[in-house]
């Protein structure tokens, strides 16, 4: 078992490599195979932020004539994750992945809505008066890719853990830090001694650490700014 | 079927709970520490045969030299505010300034007993660190440390700050 852990110890230091090349970059350059995992994380990350987003911007009302906001972002995923160069343009932007999602999305919405306006014209030139629900809708969209970030992390180094039968890696991981126990009552849970939990928590810190790392990482276009991005994220949660 | 549909996995509740802002930004604060914390390389070095020993000297060293009796004011809470702050301060640039192991160390140890004797005696918060983060530190740090400066830590932890 301590090898066990030795082991995982460098499980994610292997992975995290000082190019500027992130892991969006690399599976995209690896073809369908890899835009099909580009995909995945997308969807992940994005499902539910971009539904917050769209139930406070002015085109909201795109709900009553199109489906209802999850069915809006799948339609948003379904017309621009089938395209082949969709991430092209992102690639040679410099921008955070999250502004440019968002940006997309936006110029998927106003498609919907000028396809209404041929269709519909009276029902959508009367609907143009809505305002945004305020600059809300924007910090809660950072808000909640901050938290979807956090928890994609948290998949993935909780099926690297599985795979390695690590299962304890995770458990204590979120007895630890999501619901804070002590070290004490986690051993007391898992019937395990609070010298061992507090060991496997110190791996798993660690763990959960690189693996953050390594998601945040796909958000920007330069490696080295990750912390930066951390550090961003945090703010946009501090109010 | 969709495009997407055979790809499109919402994410399971079951696998990963769903979080508060607050526990979201407690996990994120991990990445910017870094896998390995300054705090844990302390542990390590408390955790070595003789690290009893090389606290006490520590408590010897120049960077607690301005306080009249280093150990028991920590102890017994005889320290003011001003003092910890100013151990704080140049625990710090200790910490910042020297490349070898044990002035960072020094450094490191300096930083937390300062912070913990803060909000242990006075209810202070010395540091613009989250409260959320410390405690975890001085959790961490208190199975670290022999008895009776684990008790300090542990007082930190209950403190409530004025």
């Amino acid at each position: 078992m301590e090898n066990q852990e030795n082991d995982n110890k460098v499980i994610f230091e292997s992975k995290i490599a000082t190019t500027q090349y992130t892991w969006i970059k690399r599976k995209l350059d690896q073809g369908q195979a890899g835009r099909k995992e580009v995909n995945r994380y997308l969807m992940g990350v994005y499902y539910e932020p971009l539904q917050i987003y769209f139930r406070g911007c002015r085109l909201r009302w795109l709900a009553d004539r199109c489906g209802n906001p999850e069915e809006i972002v799948h339609g948003f995923f379904d017309s621009r994750l089938s395209r082949e160069k969709f991430f092209d343009g992102w690639r040679n932007s410099n921008k955070r992945l999250r502004n440019w999602v968002v940006g997309a999305f936006w110029h998927y919405l106003y498609e919907l809505r000028n396809s209404l306006k041929r269709e519909a014209k009276r029902y959508v030139e009367a609907d143009l008066d809505l305002q945004p629900t305020g600059d809300d809708h924007v910090h809660e969209f950072d808000r909640a890719v901050a938290i979807s970030i956090v928890q994609e992390a948290l998949r993935r180094a909780r099926e690297l853990w599985e795979r390695r039968g690590l299962v304890k890696h995770w458990q204590i991981l979120i007895l630890r830090f999501y619901e804070k126990l002590s070290y004490r009552e986690i051993g007391e849970r898992l019937k395990i001694s609070e010298d061992r939990a507090r060991k496997i928590s110190q791996t798993a810190r660690a763990n959960f650490a690189n693996a953050l790392e390594e998601t945040v990482a796909n958000e920007v276009s330069d490696r080295l700014k990750v912390k930066d991005e951390i550090r961003l994220l945090l703010e946009s949660l501090s109010s | 079927m969709n495009k997407t549909e055979e790809f499109f996995v919402p994410r399971q509740p079951d696998q990963v709970p769903d979080m508060s802002a607050d526990q979201a930004a407690r996990f994120l604060r991990m990445g910017l520490s870094g896998a390995i914390r300054p705090v844990d390389e302390l542990i390590q070095q408390l955790n070595r045969p003789g690290g009893a020993q090389w606290l006490e000297e520590r408590l010897a060293s120049e960077l607690f030299e301005s306080l009249h009796e280093a150990r028991s004011q920590l102890l017994d809470g005889q320290i003011t505010v001003e003092q910890l702050s100013e151990m704080k301060s140049k625990a710090k640039s200790l910490f910042a300034s020297e490349h070898n192991r044990t002035a960072r160390l020094e450094g490191t140890l300096g930083y937390f007993l300062a912070i913990a004797g803060g909000l242990a005696y006075h209810g202070k918060l010395l540091s613009t660190r989250s409260r959320d983060d410390l405690d975890f530190a001085f959790e961490d740090l208190s199975y670290a440390l022999p008895e009776p400066w684990n008790a300090l830590f542990h007082r930190a932890i209950e403190a409530d700050e004025s």
